[in-house]
């Protein structure tokens, strides 16, 4: 309890809050707790004034913690280059894979340019005559056409031509 | 016959450049003899006095001796051999620490910022780098400790500066231990609100000049 004539400080009536804080702040400072805002400007102020000297085995302990901080960095970035190189090689394979899809699609659905239309026009140069006599002649030359276009495209497809 | 200074310090800056080079060869004893060399210095008047403690600052200490390790190769050498190169190098580290903590600090990580940038101390030597550094931290608190109330000044010199226990600076101030905690409470409160104010008015007076 603080006695009555030691209540005025700097002019200032302590409430209980300035109570409850200048605790907090003694604590800190006997116990090292870092989480008290005003303990940790007093170790700053200090630190700032009066600065203690790098010991041996800081140092040491400062030099062996860097090595593996180095080393770690080091695994990291290998990692990071493995994960990259998958990660390209991925891309890379399904972008061919793709390519060659469409690729092969478009080979497979292609017709080789043969020349071949498929209007019968071109085999008919004189008119034929109006009765029912002169469809098998006419059918002939049709299928006669078609089979040879046929052979003509798988020829081409096969590649033997 | 005793060397001359001069001699010592030639001596001193061609074992310097010795180790750097077998540093940048990947010798990984001669790069400990280098971190070995600067990092009292570092730790004890750049790391230290800007994080304000122990345990930041060494933290700070081992991923500046990384950072050596991992650039030393970079470096280029200068007459005032590599010691400002490693400051600069710290002093980045400890305004990432600054920040990333968002923790109070006796120079702001944008002061600290603004004062690498402006001076350019290149050509310093190391004690003298170092003299400068650790003055320029003590400097604020100093300014700081002048702006408040003797009474807390005196609280703050006897309790946390001299490290003195709690009852005998309350003895020495006249008042109950209850009492100069609460005496101690308000006097780092003050010190909290002149530095702030010593900082503001530092940068301002700084815009000015430009």
């Amino acid at each position: 309890m603080i006695p009555p004539q030691d209540r005025d400080e700097a002019d200032k009536r302590i409430t209980d809050e300035e109570q409850r804080e200048a605790e907090a702040l003694r604590v800190a400072l006997e116990t090292g707790n870092t989480a008290q805002r005003d303990a940790n400007v007093a170790r700053a102020i200090a630190a700032a004034m009066l600065p203690s000297e790098l010991t041996e085995a800081q140092h040491q302990v400062a030099f062996a913690r860097a090595e593996w901080l180095t080393a770690q960095r080091v695994r990291d970035a290998r990692k990071n280059w493995v994960r990259g190189f998958v990660a390209a090689t991925v891309t890379f394979s399904t972008a061919a894979a793709i390519v060659l899809l469409v690729w092969g699609a478009r080979t497979s659905k292609s017709v080789p340019s043969n020349g071949f239309g498929t209007s019968t026009q071109s085999l008919f140069t004189e008119p034929f005559a109006q009765d029912t006599s002169a469809s098998t002649e006419r059918l002939d030359r049709i299928v006669e056409a078609r089979s040879h276009a046929f052979r003509y495209q798988r020829y081409e497809q096969w590649g033997v031509r | 016959m005793l060397p001359r200074v001069d001699d010592e310090g030639g001596r001193v800056r061609e074992l310097e450049r010795t180790l750097v080079e077998r540093s940048q060869r990947g010798d990984r004893v001669a790069m400990g003899e280098l971190c070995k060399m600067h990092g009292p210095a570092l730790y004890r008047s750049v790391l230290l006095p800007r994080l304000g403690n122990a345990a930041a600052a060494s933290d700070a200490l081992a991923e500046t001796y990384a950072r050596v390790i991992e650039k030393v190769h970079l470096f280029r050498w200068h007459p005032a051999g590599i010691y400002p190169w490693l400051r600069t190098m710290a002093m980045n580290i400890a305004i990432d620490h600054l920040r990333a903590q968002r923790r109070w600090s006796v120079i702001s990580p944008d002061d600290l910022e603004r004062d690498l940038v402006d001076h350019d101390a290149v050509d310093m030597e190391v004690e003298l780098l170092a003299h400068h550094d650790l003055q320029e931290a003590r400097s604020r608190v100093q300014t700081g400790l002048r702006m408040i109330h003797p009474r807390y000044r005196k609280a703050i010199e006897l309790r946390i500066l001299e490290d003195r226990p709690r009852e005998e600076v309350a003895a020495l101030l006249d008042v109950s231990p209850p009492t100069f905690d609460v005496l101690l409470h308000r006097a780092m409160k003050a010190l909290r609100a002149a530095l702030v104010a010593n900082a503001d008015g530092a940068h301002a007076r700084k815009e000015a000049r430009r």
